[in-house]
Order: C-alpha cells, then structure tokens, then sequence
C-alpha cells in the first residue's frame, strides 16, 4: 500500500534523507523511529505530497504521489505533529469542512463525525465551541476524528499521542488496532519506544536521514541479544550509520 | 485522473476561509472578533478616502473618462498597496499545509480559492473605496442612477482585479521560478521595490489632482496606457454608447485581465501546493555560512546602552526576530527602505534643489516642481515618524506568534525591562540605519554634513514624540506574540493616515524655520521635552499593562 523507493531530500547543503526505501502492506502497522531530525517528519511530508523528494519517488495504493496526488491523497489520513487545525471552527463544523473536502454527502458526514467525536470520548458540550478555547488534549482528538472521517486506507500518525490523557491514549491504541484489522496501513512514528513495542508490527529505525535496521522487534531484538528496543536506538541512532551484524544499511533490510 | 477544479470543494474553501477570518481574534461565539473590528475600521477609512477623492474631484473641469480615471488610479494604488503590506499573506502563507495541503485538493483549486478569498477583499475595498466618487460621479454627470452608477462600479472592480492580477503574477513568477531556499529573502525585497514604486506613484496623485482641479490640465497622456485609464471607458459607455473611443481601451483592459488571469491560473497554479509547502519546509532551515552572532556594531551598541541583563535579553530577542525570521524582515524592513525611498525620489525630482537654499517661504511661496521636491526632503524623514507611530504594534505581530508560548509559560518579574530591551533593538536595527541612510542620501545631495544633521533633528525628535505616542494606543502585547489577523496591517495604515495631519503641522513649521537657527534648536528642544512626558506615561502604561498579561 505503500511504497517508498530510494526517497532522498536536500535542504542546500543539508541532506534530510538519504536513500530511504521501505514499503508496508495493509493491515501492516510499521513503527517508523529516529531522534530529532532523522528525517521522520521529512519523509512524511513526501508520503502525503507536501514536498517533492530530490531523488526517488514514493507510491499510495499504486498512486504515484507527485504524478497522481489527488487519487493518492484520497487514500491518506495524516495525523501531523503540530496538530494544527483551524481554531477559528467548532469541532463539528471543521470535522463537515473535512467531509466536504472528501465530497462525503453531508448527512452520512454529519454522522460519522459525532460518532468519531463520541468515540476519541470528546465531551458533547465541545463539540459546538470554538477549538481556540479547547485544551490541547481536546484539540488532537479532533485532529484524530478529522483523519479518520473519510475511513483512510493509509494512516500516517506523527506522535498521534500529543497531549491526550491515559484514556484518550488506550483509545488511540485501540483505534489503530481497529484499523489495522480492517486492513489498513499504518504508518506509525513516534519518540515514545514502549507504545511503539506494544503497537508496531514491524520497526524501522532512521538516523541522519538514513535507514539503521527495518525488521519486526523480535528479529531486531535477535541480532542484539540481551538489549532493549531502547538501547537498539541509541547504538544504532548515536553514531548514524553503523554496520550492524546481518542488517544491510544500504537496503535498510535485515 | 480527477478534473483539477471541483466548484464543491472550491465553495467549501472560501467558505471557510472567510469564516475563519472574521472570526479569528475571539474565541467566544457572538463577541465582536478583533478581525471584525479591523474590517469596519477599514471601510470607515476607505470611505472617507473615496469622500476626500471624489470630493476634491467635483470642484475640477474633467470629463467623466478622465473622472473616473483619476478615482481608479487611486484605487489600483490603494489595492496594490494593501496586497503588499497584508493580502498577500492568503497566497504566500504556509500555515494551511498541516491542515489543507495534504487533502485530495487539486493544486488548481486550492490556488483559485484563495484567489477569490483574496478578491473577497479586494471588492470590500473597492466598493468602500468607490462609495462616494460613483455618488458624486451620478450626480455630477446627471447619470442613470442605475446604469450610471452601475457601470461606474464594474469599472472600479474590474481596474481592482487588474491590480490584484498584475500583484499575483509577480507573487506566482516569483514562486514558480526561485528556489524555496531563497525565495523568503528574494520576496522581501521585490516586496518593499513593490511598496516603494506603489507608495511613490501614490504620492503623484496629490500633486496630478491639484493640476486638474486648477485647469492646468484637463486629462493626462498615461491614462491611456495604464489599467485605470483603460476601465473609465466603462463609465463613459453611459454618455456615448458603444464607439470606436470606447472600445480599444476596453479591448486592452480585458485583454489585460484575461493574461493576468492565464499566466497566475493555468500556468503556475499546478505547483501552487508543494511550492509553498517547501517554502514552509525550507524557511527553518539556516543557509550555510549564516551566523547567529551579533555583529561588532550590534556587540557595542549593546555593552554601550543595553547592559542590563533583562534589557539585554530583551535586545537580543528582537535582534534574533529581525535576523532570523524572514517574514519579521519582510514586515519591517519599509521602515528602513521607504524613507529612503523618499529622499532619492526626491532628489530626482529636483535635481538635488536644496530647500535650505530656497528664500523664505513669505516672500516666494513655493509652488510646482520646486515645493513637490522640497517636500519629498521633509516627507522622506517624516515618513520614518509615521512608522514609528505604529511600530509597537507592528513589533508584537508575527505570522506564528509562537512568542506567545514562551512569555505566557513563563512571565518576566521586569517585563517593562525586556520591552524597554526589544525597543532599543528597535532603535538600532531600524531606526538607526533608516537614519543613517537618509543622511547619507540627503549629504551626497546638498553636500552639508551640518545642514543635514540639523534636517534630521527635527524629524528626529518629532520621532521622539510618536514613538511613545504610539504606545498609548491599543493592546500592551509582548513582542511577537500577538495572534496575527486579517485587517491588522490595515488598521496600522489607517493610525499612520490619521498621524498625517499633526505630523504635516510640525514638517510646515520646521519648513518655515529653516532660515532661523534658533528657532529650529527652540522647536527641537520643545520636540524633546513633549517626548520625554509622553515616554514616562508609555512606560508606566507598560509596566502595568504587561504585569497584567503576564499574570493573566
């Protein structure tokens, strides 16, 4: 569902990423880690068209996203990093701008967003108030909803977990185990390596805009016995690019 | 592959935007928003402009064609203008890309919604613009109410559109053909060239109309080949019907809107979206070579007058601003360039006439090219005091306003320290420099380093009243931490408007005391003083007023 091949982007003189391929199936659920400025937010940014990579090309649901992006884009929920959202609009009113932008017919709309509303657990009485005078927790559950609305075959989820309580995080989780059940690809990154280990299927670590190790966390944690998932990333992200027994950097395979 | 405009979500878009912005600056529904107040000062103002225009225009002997080309060349300035200094932004902005960008929106249709959400504005500026010039037009020329009035009107929008498509080409050229890296840096300054060449033909308006309301002269020969010129055929097809006179200047003015309209839509609007997006991207990211460090100028200005830590802070905060965040640059550097820009367009004017050098104003009023030349010497250091009149608000606007973040997470005990700080970064990263090249400017022209300083003085110290005088007025904000709104900058232009007059009062009295050295130094003096109260009340109101925001 996606595919990713050779994705390069340079910002002048800085390399963002370099080289990077991957591609994750549905009902996949791939965790895609890397310290600050790896190039995790570059990459999403490439998946969902916002820029164009320097080399290589990335596909969603065999659409091309720079030769076809509107049919590609049709396919993606994008939960982003800064949430932003038009704080201007009550939670209804931007979760309808978001149907009509998907051309969903405005009644199965309508009930679709207060179920997803009802769902993120969104108290009813906000539903009609400004998303200004909301909290942050409140605010990144209508940013989830608005993902979710048009029922996306590819989620990219950029620390999805931002601000939300414990019950607003077990709900997330759950949603994404939902999703990916119903056979969508989920794009997952995050800092936060213990939900990552619980959620993920499947593991990429990046580093200077390079892939260190792709694998499920059992065969990652196989070639580094005795190690945590946590002391993995920092071997693999404190140096960039290290030759590790039986992973190809180049590839990015095990 | 889907069609690249889809009208329902092109509806939707506008829709939306025009929401968001009139409701942006309240977060409670039903409470008039700052955005709405913006708006309706902004109309009373252009209503009163199109008043002052129309009213002036009754008295001359012109027919209607050049009428109406005089009202719409004042419209085409004034809405290149407001594009300039703040409409842009609904093109240029990358803030819609977390939210929009990413939607299976084709680029076209994203591009053509804010278009119209731009020429949303454009003809709510017009029509308040054009209110009182169609009144007077009708009854002037005995038109149509209807078809007069009516036609009048087209004409103002159509000429409106023509400025908005002559400023949207240039942005999109501009974004189609710079790389993302170097487009903010190449924007601020094809933006303030704009607003130079944009303020400096609205200067010519004053002196063109005198000539027409005097009979000097009836019409000018560039009408006829400027967009305004063009579009007063409309109008005039009320007196005489479709004819050959008529026909051309319409043929151009469509052909005109219909290549502005081609070039801005279908050529450059397919890579609207990652365009911008990359700009976003690229706008964080520091060029090789750039240097967060303060020059040694900057270094001893500070170890000079900033010594203070809190000050300090404060001082290197707004230097880090203008230095860094290309959109602060982009805002604020008119307050360097058109002062300037004044001076030289003066000393072309005139030739380098000195008006020190011009006999008493009693026993030779000056009049034609001769007063225009020697007022742009005046204006050009005035024009710094108008921007001084509203730079503490322009000081506490950013496009991210994430400023806001900092000091409300963690207030200052010395807030009015730290201002008191941003504000001499102020005084040296613009005000000293606008300065400085005025004086360089107006020696090479008169050659006199004492004749300049004592110039300047003056304005200088006329600038040590509006500064403080600025800060009685509006909201007590931290610097670069006020949400930013539609209407804002406007709002800005309209205080600088309304300072004009006492302002103009001071620039008569300084010219008419040029041969009186004392008098001068007395008016300088005076200056200072009235300056210095008025900086002890802005301070006061300051340090209360930003105590109470902290805590709240």
């Amino acid at each position: 569902m996606i595919e990713a091949e050779n994705l390069g982007k340079a910002y002048g003189a800085v390399r963002a990423l370099d080289g990077v391929s991957f591609s994750a199936k549905p009902g996949e659920i791939l965790g895609y880690l890397g310290p600050n400025g790896a190039g995790k937010s570059t990459t999403v940014k490439i998946l969902t068209g916002l820029i164009h990579p320097t080399e290589g090309g990335a596909t969603i649901g065999g659409h091309s996203i720079r030769e076809d992006p509107v049919e590609a884009k049709r396919l993606i929920g994008l939960v982003p990093e800064s949430g932003a959202l038009y704080e201007a609009l009550t939670p209804l009113e931007y979760l309808r701008f978001v149907g009509a932008l998907y051309e969903l017919e405005p009644k199965d709309c309508d009930e679709r967003a207060r179920g997803q509303l009802a769902e993120l657990q969104l108290d009813e009485k906000a539903w009609n108030q400004r998303l200004s005078g909301l909290s942050k927790g409140m605010k990144q559950r209508v940013v989830i909803a608005a993902a979710l609305l048009h029922r996306p075959r590819v989620l990219l989820f950029d620390e999805p977990l931002n601000g939300l309580d414990v019950g607003g995080t077990v709900k997330v989780k759950e949603i994404i185990a939902r999703e990916a059940a119903r056979g969508c690809t989920i794009l997952y990154c995050s800092h936060l390596l213990d939900v990552v280990e619980r959620v993920c299927s499947r593991i990429i670590i990046l580093s200077e805009g390079k892939i260190q190790v792709d694998g499920s966390l059992s065969s990652i944690l196989a070639r580094y016995p005795g190690k945590t998932l946590e002391e993995v990333f920092q071997e693999l992200t404190r140096g960039g690019a290290m030759d590790v027994d039986g992973v190809d950097s180049a590839e990015g395979q095990i | 592959m889907k069609k690249a405009r889809n009208p329902g979500q092109l509806l939707t878009l506008l829709k939306v935007a025009i929401l968001v912005d009139l409701r942006t600056g309240s977060s409670l529904p039903g409470k008039m928003s700052r955005n709405k107040w913006a708006f309706l000062w902004m109309a009373l103002f252009y209503l009163f402009i199109g008043l002052v225009t129309g009213g002036s225009l009754m008295e001359a002997e012109v027919t209607l064609p050049v009428f109406a080309a005089f009202v719409y060349s004042g419209i085409f300035l004034f809405i290149s203008l407001n594009i300039l200094i703040e409409y842009q932004e609904i093109l240029m902005s990358p803030v819609d890309a977390d939210v929009l960008f990413w939607r299976p929106v084709p680029s076209r249709t994203i591009f053509v919604a804010k278009l119209l959400n731009l020429c949303f504005y454009v003809t709510l500026i017009t029509l308040a613009l054009a209110f009182f010039p169609t009144v007077f037009v009708m009854f002037r020329e005995g038109l149509n109410p209807i078809a007069g009035g009516f036609l009048f009107l087209c004409g103002a929008l159509l000429n409106a559109l023509s400025a908005t498509g002559l400023t949207v080409v240039i942005y999109a050229v501009l974004l189609r053909y710079v790389s993302s890296e170097r487009l903010q840096d190449i924007l601020a300054y094809v933006q303030v060239l704009l607003f130079m060449i944009v303020f400096v033909g609205y200067q010519m308006v004053g002196p063109l109309l005198e000539k027409l309301v005097s009979g000097e002269e009836t019409s000018f020969a560039v009408f006829d080949y400027v967009p305004p010129g063009w579009y007063a055929a409309i109008p005039a097809l009320a007196e005489t019907g479709l004819t050959s006179r008529v026909l051309i200047p319409l043929a151009l003015g469509g052909s005109f809107l219909l290549v502005a309209s081609w070039i801005a839509i279908l050529r450059l609007s397919p890579a609207y979206l990652e365009r911008i997006s990359s700009v976003g991207t690229a706008a964080g990211t520091r060029a090789p070579g750039e240097t967060t460090r303060r020059s040694p100028l900057a270094r001893a200005f500070a170890r000079l007058f900033v010594r203070e830590p809190i000050r300090r802070a404060g001082f290197e905060f707004f230097m880090a601003n203008l230095v860094g965040d290309r959109k602060i640059k982009v805002a604020l550097l008119p307050i360097v360039a058109m002062p300037v820009a004044f001076a030289i367009f003066g000393w072309i004017t005139s030739g380098g006439v000195d008006p020190y050098d011009l006999p008493p104003a009693e026993s030779e009023p000056l009049t034609g090219t001769r007063f225009s030349s020697s007022f742009s010497f005046f204006l050009a250091a005035y024009m710094l005091c108008i921007f001084l009149l509203t730079l503490t608000r322009a000081v506490t606007a950013s496009t991210s306003w994430k400023a806001a973040w900092v000091f409300y997470a963690s207030p200052l005990r010395h807030f009015d320290r730290f201002y008191v700080g941003c504000l001499l970064g102020v005084v040296y990263g613009l005000v000293l420099p606008a300065t400085a090249m005025l004086f360089i400017v107006m020696l090479f022209v008169w050659g006199d380093p004492f004749h300049v300083l004592l110039h300047l003085g003056v304005s200088s110290a006329m600038g040590f009243v509006v500064f403080p005088a600025g800060m009685l007025f509006g909201e007590v904000v931290p610097p670069f931490s006020r949400e930013p709104n539609r209407g804002g900058k406007s709002l800005d232009m309209m205080i600088g408007f309304l300072g004009m007059p006492p302002l103009f009062l001071v620039g008569i009295l300084h010219y008419s005391l040029r041969h009186n050295l004392s008098g001068l130094i007395l008016l300088i003096s005076s200056l200072l003083f009235l300056g210095w109260g008025l900086w002890l009340v802005a301070k006061r109101r300051f340090r209360a007023g930003i105590r109470v925001s902290a805590a709240g």
